[in-house]
């Protein structure tokens, strides 16, 4: 009996001592190394203009976001033109938008145009409207990151998604790198503090934005990630040799940590669309 | 004057995060927002669902002839940033009062604009015709 149970301690230990090893490997990150550990939420400041010359940009959108609202005097839910008809615009307004191909511009526009028309113009529909996940980049940043050793775990809150990541700058596998997802393969590398996820094999059924942004499935998306005290910068680069022109830096996006005590992030709910071919002016996009 | 939650600042962040790159038209596309609709209704269903969550009620006119009349809100994670996601606060039987704008179609949907609940609270999930949040009298 006393022989068995000194067995039962030994293999404890033993057990023990192998988590706490197997743990201590795979949470060990190497020194010097940014921890990005944390929920990330939208709104950083921009980093101070370098200087104030004429001509510069200026948010004026975020700015007068309440005066913009009664602009004309608009009240109650007319409101809503003046917030949806300047966000329409600024967006499609950016200077920061994919150079195509001259052949491929016919059909961004034709979904730009018919993305919510439905019927028998379906097939120019949002993919959004057809529960496809968004994908990534439209998928932007992710909304909390698990960092383990060489791996990192992106989690979003939109549709529940998450990415698994290792860090260690390996090669994307030969056969899967091939393969058609709306994430894609991703792979991570540090250099410095700077971590640089690059994702392929993607499918060619999501948009990279609203306005009809298509890519092809040779698709590669650089996604950069560099902390800068409690402000996680996100730049991301997407490459398409097949039909854009040159690689297009999305606008970067500033996170703020969230420093909540008990922060939690949050199950998303599913999808059903109810607008695709419904709308009575399915042109007004805003 | 009613109770008032303002959500003013909390809505334009929810908005302006919501319209980064996700799919949308805009709410004029389907809905007239040059006109208010108020109505008062019992609550008979709630689909919590992406991209927009809605709301179902009964409504009684003064015939007595009995009327569903659905409204669309900011999806629910907008809905949960403004503290709407507990699900005590829409119970299914009771009666609400609800700002729209109504559909331009004239089918029986709308835009919510604003709850008032039961117990008198006001609560604005979009752009309600008074600023200072009293419904008028229509």
């Amino acid at each position: 009996m006393r022989g068995s149970i000194a067995s039962v301690k030994t293999l404890g230990v033993a057990i023990v001592a192998l988590l706490t090893a197997a743990t201590a490997s795979l949470a060990q990150n190497p020194p010097n190394r940014p921890n990005l550990n944390g929920i990330w939420i939208p709104g950083a400041p921009p980093p101070p203009p370098k200087s104030a010359l004429c001509g510069e940009k200026v948010d004026a959108f975020a700015n007068d976001a309440v005066e913009r609202f009664s602009a004309g005097g608009a009240k109650g839910g007319e409101k809503w033109i003046t917030f949806e008809q300047d966000c329409g615009v600024q967006h499609r307004g950016r200077v920061s938008k994919p150079t195509y191909k001259p052949q491929f511009w016919e059909e961004v526009r034709m979904r730009d145009i018919y993305a919510n028309a439905g019927g028998e113009y379906e097939k120019y529909a949002d993919p959004q409207w057809l529960n496809v996940p968004l994908g990534v980049p439209r998928l932007l940043q992710p909304n909390q990151i698990v960092q383990v050793g060489e791996q990192m775990f992106f989690l979003y809150e939109n549709q529940n998604q998450f990415r698994s990541i290792p860090t260690d700058c390996r090669e994307h596998d030969p056969v899967l790198k091939y393969d058609q997802t709306v994430n894609g393969l991703a792979v991570g590398c540090w250099q410095g503090d700077v971590l640089t996820v690059t994702s392929m094999g993607f499918t060619d059924q999501t948009w990279l934005d609203w306005p009809g942004y298509l890519h092809s499935n040779e698709m590669v998306v650089k996604e950069i990630f560099k902390r800068e005290g409690d402000i996680l910068i996100y730049d991301c680069i997407v490459e398409d040799p097949v039909m854009f022109m040159e690689p297009w830096q999305m606008p970067q996006i500033r996170l703020n940590l969230n420093k909540t005590p008990g922060a939690q992030l949050m199950q998303d709910v599913p999808y059903n669309d109810r607008s695709l071919g419904k709308l009575s002016d399915p042109s007004y996009r805003g | 004057m009613k109770k008032i939650f303002v959500f003013g600042a909390m809505l334009a962040t929810t908005l302006a995060f919501a319209s980064g790159s996700q799919a949308h038209h805009a709410v004029q596309a389907q809905f007239d927002v040059s006109k208010n609709v108020i109505f008062k209704g019992k609550l008979i269903k709630v689909d919590w669902q992406n991209p927009h969550a809605w709301f179902h009620f009964e409504v009684t006119k003064p015939d007595g002839s009995v009327e569903t009349w659905s409204t669309e809100t900011v999806g629910p994670n907008g809905l949960r940033r403004l503290g709407l996601s507990d699900r005590r606060l829409f119970q299914i039987g009771e009666t609400y009062t609800v700002d729209i704008c109504p559909d331009r179609s004239g089918a029986k949907l709308g835009f919510t604009n604003a709850f008032t609940f039961p117990d008198g609270k006001f609560i604005k999930v979009g752009f309600p015709e008074n600023p200072n949040g009293e419904i008028p009298n229509k």
